[in-house]
């Protein structure tokens, strides 16, 4: 049998019998839960008859003795009953009766005046009452007949351990790598009372994505004991994770949603650590550290809080797995260079960055219906830049602090620019082609790249980062005067070109006297000789390969970053381009090298 | 190529289909304990808020409407439940859970017929005695609750006499209704003294039972001094009612006092003594001491 198909089958009966056992252990749980009983109707509070067999028969029987007052009310109530008594003569008899019991709890040396039974005899009932007796469970502490949770998912994990032992036979052998490392997966869990806390499922849930990645990847976590201890880190973070996103209210099939993320999650940890540990091994596996747990934590928290609800339980419908380690890793790899991002519970930064993401993308492109882009494509991707990127810089990127995730300077300039690639091309555009999944995210990780490495292209504005406008400039200038010709994937090459050229020269980002910026200029002044109408045919064919155009504005903005740019050169730069382009398209042979030397003569 | 792309996609595609039979089987198979689960919940909500209006120490405006539509919602959503779901529930073994809960919700409600009709169902059936299909061992509670609604039925009856009788009748007929509500009261406390001795030793069902046999005795008490006054039979009777107090409040302190070590604050477990003593006008020292095995 293939191993897709073998495997496919192991996880299906593997899950057959998680749901079963997860059925009894739900009807269990739920036999054995406490309820709240209503008690029946009654005077709680003490009345004359209280106060009578107090008296009379109770521990007041010496003040009934020697009070005549206390006999007299007593007496009259006991031969017309009382209704007999004035309000006065009421109120007169409890405020004795309240006296002596006080009285005598004093002399007893019992705690007087306190939220004692003095005051709450005279509501009723006392709190321990009204909450711990009337709670009542099925059985007695200790006496559940039922098995505990994670003794009926035994069996189940058991039967599951058999299925894969078959492929992996290391598994069966109690001294084996892999039996320790399953082992350290099901420690975490010994001590949990799943009747109280997250679905039980997820444990069994887990065990099989565990024995799924070993089976597939028998070389990773298992060599040494720091796989083993970052698979139970792993195990825990995802199952505190889930227990913290389970608030009341949810539903069934809510909760059911979460705990299939929260899988997901740990199977993204599992490959993203697994990768980043290959990667990065100074970084990751240094040590069984608390750190680690906490750096985990922070991740599956992050991850959990924030792509509950976009992810709508299922991590693979909105990113597909390999997207999600992706993403994991990318946190793993950013919480793993800033320490202080992982802190004890999860990291809010974190988890608000995630957040700001997911929400910011799915903002844009609900904005733009039309485009082609597609959330589930572009979140983790963008994500991941984020991630990646705010681990080299985080203070620069960071300015408002770790208070503040959603002003996290590669946020705010990944949305801007996220939002002028999505946009559809203005009414009388020339070039119209929209941008494909890959090329969006190109122009995306440039900028972000750009950012990281210089945090002046967007901290500026908070709100409309320097970088962001720039990319929408260049946009509209090649929707303005690229040819109909113009693949989109010269495009992306070009605001590429221009935005690194633009990165190393500052003056292209400076305007002119009327407004304009050099660099939007200096595009301008390359796509109107190309394509423009003063533009030759011959020029225009050989144009029209996109290798060539990405060439020629890759010479030209490499000779602007030598120079800086000014009025005058950019006047030059029109002159020499109608004489060397016509020169560059009538040789076949297209001297890129003589072409960039003419034009930067031209630019003294 | 990068470690992250070295990781194959085989084991999540596999996992992912897993994960698609778990959602389909699950949501099939367990509608009825979450709609169980439900219920049960609406039904402990309930109970706690009219515990707190009838026996707290602080009232709030439509309370009273707020626990009869949830005691409401939990007796439909039940009865439609066991009408629809009876072999599942019973094959999870929730089906004396069910009926317990549905006749507890229906005398909340003040159908005490009915109530107690469904109680005498459920342990002719789901929740029936040993020796017929032995489920008492496993919902020793529900199956106690059962066992005793007639009685707690019989306490609010008795109280409900009580509250309507004119202390201003004639003698006779004070006497007259005195009967009534005493017999309720005994039967009362028979009923919950039966359903406790279903109960293993130390089961938390018996302080229940401990406050709901206290109250018992308080209607009886203030039976006494409401309706006998001027009467021969009340100084016997008052006795008679004390010695009840008496025993139900060493039933009390026997089970607070011998739960588990650590289950309560001993302050709080004295506090909870006095207030009852009190109310009850029982000497603590004529009743003998609490013995915990």
């Amino acid at each position: 049998m293939p191993v897709d198909v073998q495997l496919i089958m192991l996880a299906i009966r593997a899950a057959i019998r998680i749901a079963e056992q997860a059925r009894h252990a739900f009807a269990d749980s739920l036999r054995s839960a406490a309820i709240t009983l209503p008690l029946p109707n009654f005077p709680a509070a003490p009345d004359l008859s209280s106060i009578e067999n107090f008296y009379r028969d109770g521990d007041g029987k010496e003040f009934f003795a020697a009070n005549l007052r206390v006999r007299t009310l007593v007496g009259k109530v006991a031969a017309q009953g009382p209704r007999s008594l004035s309000a006065e003569e009421d109120k007169e008899i409890h405020a004795l009766f309240d006296e002596h019991t006080l009285l005598i709890r004093a002399r007893n040396g019992q705690v007087v005046g306190t939220a004692g039974a003095e005051s709450l005899a005279a509501t009723g009932l006392t709190d321990e009452d009204l909450v711990v007796l009337v709670s009542v469970r099925q059985w007695r502490k200790g006496h559940d007949p039922n098995p505990t949770v994670l003794r009926r998912l035994a069996g189940t994990l058991v039967n599951i351990a058999v299925d894969y032992a078959v492929s992996m036979p290391d598994l069966a052998n109690s001294s084996s790598a892999q039996a320790r490392l399953l082992r350290e997966f099901l420690v975490q869990f010994q001590d949990v009372d799943f009747v109280e806390t997250a679905p039980t499922e997820i444990v069994p849930m887990m065990a099989t994505s565990l024995l799924d990645f070993m089976s597939v990847h028998p070389e990773l976590l298992v060599k040494d004991r720091r796989g083993q201890v970052l698979v139970q880190h792993a195990a825990g973070a995802v199952y505190g994770a889930l227990n913290a996103s389970l608030q009341a209210g949810l539903t069934l099939s809510e909760k059911d949603q979460r705990t299939e993320l929260a899988n997901g999650i740990f199977r993204a940890l599992l490959r993203g650590a697994a990768s980043a540990a290959v990667d990065n091994p100074d970084l990751f596996l240094r040590a069984s550290s608390p750190e680690e747990q906490d750096l985990l934590r922070s991740v599956a928290g992050a991850l959990m809080d924030s792509l509950g609800e976009a992810a709508a339980g299922d991590p693979d419908r909105a990113f597909g797995s390999e997207a999600f380690a992706r993403v994991a890793q990318a946190a793993l790899l950013a919480v793993g260079r800033h320490p202080e991002l992982a802190v004890k519970g999860g990291s809010p930064f974190l988890t608000g960055l995630v957040r700001a993401t997911a929400v910011d993308v799915a903002a844009v492109l609900a904005d733009n219906p039309g485009s082609p882009l597609d959330a589930s494509t572009i979140l983790p991707e963008v994500l991941r830049l984020v991630l990646v990127n705010t681990a080299g810089n985080l203070d620069a990127l960071a300015p408002a602090g770790l208070d503040h995730p959603e002003k996290q300077l590669l946020v705010v300039a990944t949305k801007e620019v996220l939002r002028a690639v999505a946009a559809a091309p203005p009414a009388g555009a020339a070039w119209r082609t929209a941008f494909s999944e890959d090329e969006a995210l190109r122009i995306i990780g440039v900028v972000v790249q750009e950012a990281a490495q210089n945090p002046g292209w967007v901290a500026g504005s908070i709100k409309d980062p320097l970088i962001a406008e720039i990319v929408r400039e260049l946009l509209a200038t090649m929707r303005r005067l690229g040819s109909t010709r113009l693949d989109s994937a010269t495009a992306v090459a070009i605001v590429e070109s221009v935005l690194r050229a633009m990165g190393r020269q500052y003056t292209l980002q400076l305007k002119t006297a009327a407004g304009k910026r050099y660099g939007t200029l200096a595009l301008e002044i390359v796509l109107t000789a190309l394509f423009g109408p003063g533009a030759s045919a011959q020029v225009t064919w050989v144009a029209l390969r996109g290798q060539v155009v990405q060439d020629i504005v890759d010479a030209v903005f490499g000779v602007l970053v030598e120079k800086a740019v000014n009025d005058a050169r950019l006047q030059a730069l029109g002159a020499v381009l109608g004489e060397a382009l016509p020169l560059l398209a009538s040789h076949g042979a297209l001297d890129m090298i003589g072409f960039r030397n003419g034009v930067a003569g031209a630019l003294k | 190529m990068s470690a992250s792309t070295r990781v194959d996609r085989r084991g999540g595609r596999a996992v992912r289909l897993a994960l698609l039979a778990v959602a389909l089987l699950a949501s099939g198979c367990v509608s009825h304990i979450e709609t169980l689960r439900q219920a049960e919940q609406g039904f402990s909500r309930a109970a706690e808020m009219e515990n707190r209006e009838r026996y707290g120490d602080a009232r709030s405006a439509g309370a009273v409407e707020s626990y009869t539509s949830a005691y409401r919602i939990s007796a439909k959503s039940l009865e439609k439940l066991i009408a629809e779901n009876s072999k599942e529930l019973a094959a999870d073994n929730l089906l004396c859970t069910a009926y317990t809960l549905h006749a507890l919700a229906l005398w909340r409600l003040a159908d005490r017929e009915a109530a107690i009709r469904q109680s005498k169902a459920a342990l002719a059936g789901a929740c029936a005695a040993p020796g017929a299909a032995d489920q008492r061992a496993e919902t020793p509670r529900d199956h106690a609750l059962l066992v005793a609604l007639p009685g707690l039925a019989r306490i609010d009856e008795a109280n409900e006499l009580l509250a309507k009788s004119p202390g201003t009748a004639p003698a006779e007929e004070r006497i007259k209704t005195y009967r009534r509500i005493k017999a309720d009261v005994t039967e009362a406390i028979q009923f919950l003294d039966n359903a406790e001795r279903e109960l293993p030793p130390g089961h938390p069902l018996r302080g229940y039972f401990a406050l709901s046999r206290m109250g018992a005795v308080r209607v009886w008490e203030s039976a006494v001094t409401n309706l006998l006054f001027g009467t021969d039979l009340r100084d016997a009777e008052r006795k008679a009612a004390l010695q009840a107090a008496g025993a139900a409040w060493g039933q009390y302190r026997q089970f607070v006092q011998c739960r588990e070590p650590g289950a309560d604050d001993p302050a709080k477990v004295d506090a909870g003594l006095q207030a009852w003593s009190k109310a009850l006008g029982v000497s603590a020292a004529e009743v003998p001491a609490a013995r915990c095995e």
